[in-house]
């Protein structure tokens, strides 16, 4: 944890709340992503979101600040994230677009379909994973964490992560064969 | 190693999370077993495909607006004070309060349902016994009524008072049939009301 990141901390905790916003702003992006791939849409995104940046300030007095700061709030976060899937109603939370959600403007419609397509399948591939191996697969291949962070956010051993990992990579691998033979790399 | 412990592996090497002597064992493996080495390969080129995917995925990003909102929303919430410890209590514990605070409602609409035939009156009872001692056994109940308290016959009385000494004063209120409390919560205005029968059965 960077030095800015302590006086912010230690501001906040003195009283401060303007010291908050400048604390979290370069996980703003972070925050609303991972929260987006862990429910499945951008509305239970946002609540998770809110309620991540609401605890990190309630318990900020707890935090350690030998560790790092962004760990701590990406394991707030998908607590919140994986409560918030739960508790939706709809079956949308399996980790990607479910093509309602953000397009890229300048993608032709063509492009659109294809990804839309993609995101389909990968969502179905998804699916067969486990709540933990879902959790792992986004943190390490999808959002690029390393091992040890994706213990550290998941409050689980490294071991642990490893585990899961390669179930969930055999897993997604046997589910883009059996879906679509195309995409996984059939190559003999 | 075993082509499955070396299957399990090459989806750790796939994504570079495995080093070490054990790479170096499953290396050694991957040498000697094409199978292993077309699922290897396999692994990797699905992996790649899935991580050029979410690459490609647009996630959703806040507008400055929306974040200053949600940032500022987050501070205020966080201090307002915390419920009081009393309040705070998991939802199934709500929700078991609010099944058996209708169960009391309806048990007591039960009990006190008009028309209801009176019910008889108990053979011995206790306020009877301790007050009125030497009151006359009272007429039946008329349908209709309310259930009056039956006072001890004077008889069977062990309580009775010995010879010369002054029989014990009517009683100054009539005996009560129903009884009923009310709480209100001052916080919710949540209203509990519980009615007890002359037996006290609510």
């Amino acid at each position: 944890m960077d030095d800015k990141e302590n006086q912010l901390v230690a501001m906040v905790l003195a009283g401060n709340p303007d010291a908050f916003e400048p604390l979290v702003r370069p996980y703003r992006r972070a925050l609303l992503g991972l929260a987006y791939r862990i429910t499945g849409n951008e509305e239970d995104a946002r609540e998770a979101a809110q309620e991540a940046l609401l605890n990190s300030y309630r318990y900020l007095g707890g935090f350690d600040q030998r560790r790092s700061f962004r760990n701590w709030l990406l394991r707030i976060l998908v607590n919140a994230a994986r409560e918030a899937a739960r508790s939706s109603s709809s079956n949308r939370a399996l980790g990607l677009n479910d093509g309602a959600d953000p397009v890229e403007p300048a993608e032709g419609p063509a492009g659109r379909f294809e990804r839309k397509e993609l995101g389909l399948r990968l969502k179905d591939c998804l699916a067969v994973l486990s709540e933990r191996e879902r959790a792992v697969f986004l943190l390490r291949d999808i959002e690029e964490r390393s091992i040890r962070d994706t213990a550290e956010i998941l409050g689980c051993s490294s071991a642990s992560v490893r585990v899961h990992l390669s179930r969930a990579r055999i897993k997604v691998k046997a589910e883009l064969e059996r879906r679509c033979p195309g995409l996984a790399g059939g190559g003999s | 190693m075993t082509c499955r412990a070396c299957r399990s592996l090459a989806a750790l090497v796939a994504g570079g999370d495995l080093d070490g002597r054990k790479r170096q064992r499953w290396e050694k493996h991957l040498a000697a077993c094409p199978d292993c080495r077309r699922e290897f390969r396999q692994v990797q080129e699905s992996l790649a495909r899935v991580r050029s995917l979410a690459r490609r995925e647009q996630t959703p990003d806040w507008p400055e607006a929306a974040w200053r909102q949600a940032v500022n929303r987050a501070v205020e919430q966080a201090r307002r004070p915390a419920a009081p410890a009393s309040l705070r209590l998991p939802g199934w514990a709500w929700a078991g309060a609010a099944g058996l605070l209708v169960a009391l409602i309806a048990a007591g609409v039960f009990v006190l349902k008009p028309g209801r035939a009176p019910r008889p009156a108990p053979e011995r009872n206790l306020w009877a016994d301790i007050i009125l001692p030497e009151m006359a056994p009272p007429a039946p109940a008329e349908p209709g009524t309310a259930p009056a308290l039956l006072p001890r016959p004077a008889a069977s009385s062990s309580r009775r008072p010995a010879a010369g000494q002054p029989a014990l004063p009517p009683p100054r209120h009539p005996a009560p049939t129903v009884t009923a409390m009310t709480f209100v919560s001052q916080e919710t205005g949540l209203t509990v009301h519980w009615i007890f029968n002359d037996a006290f059965i609510y």
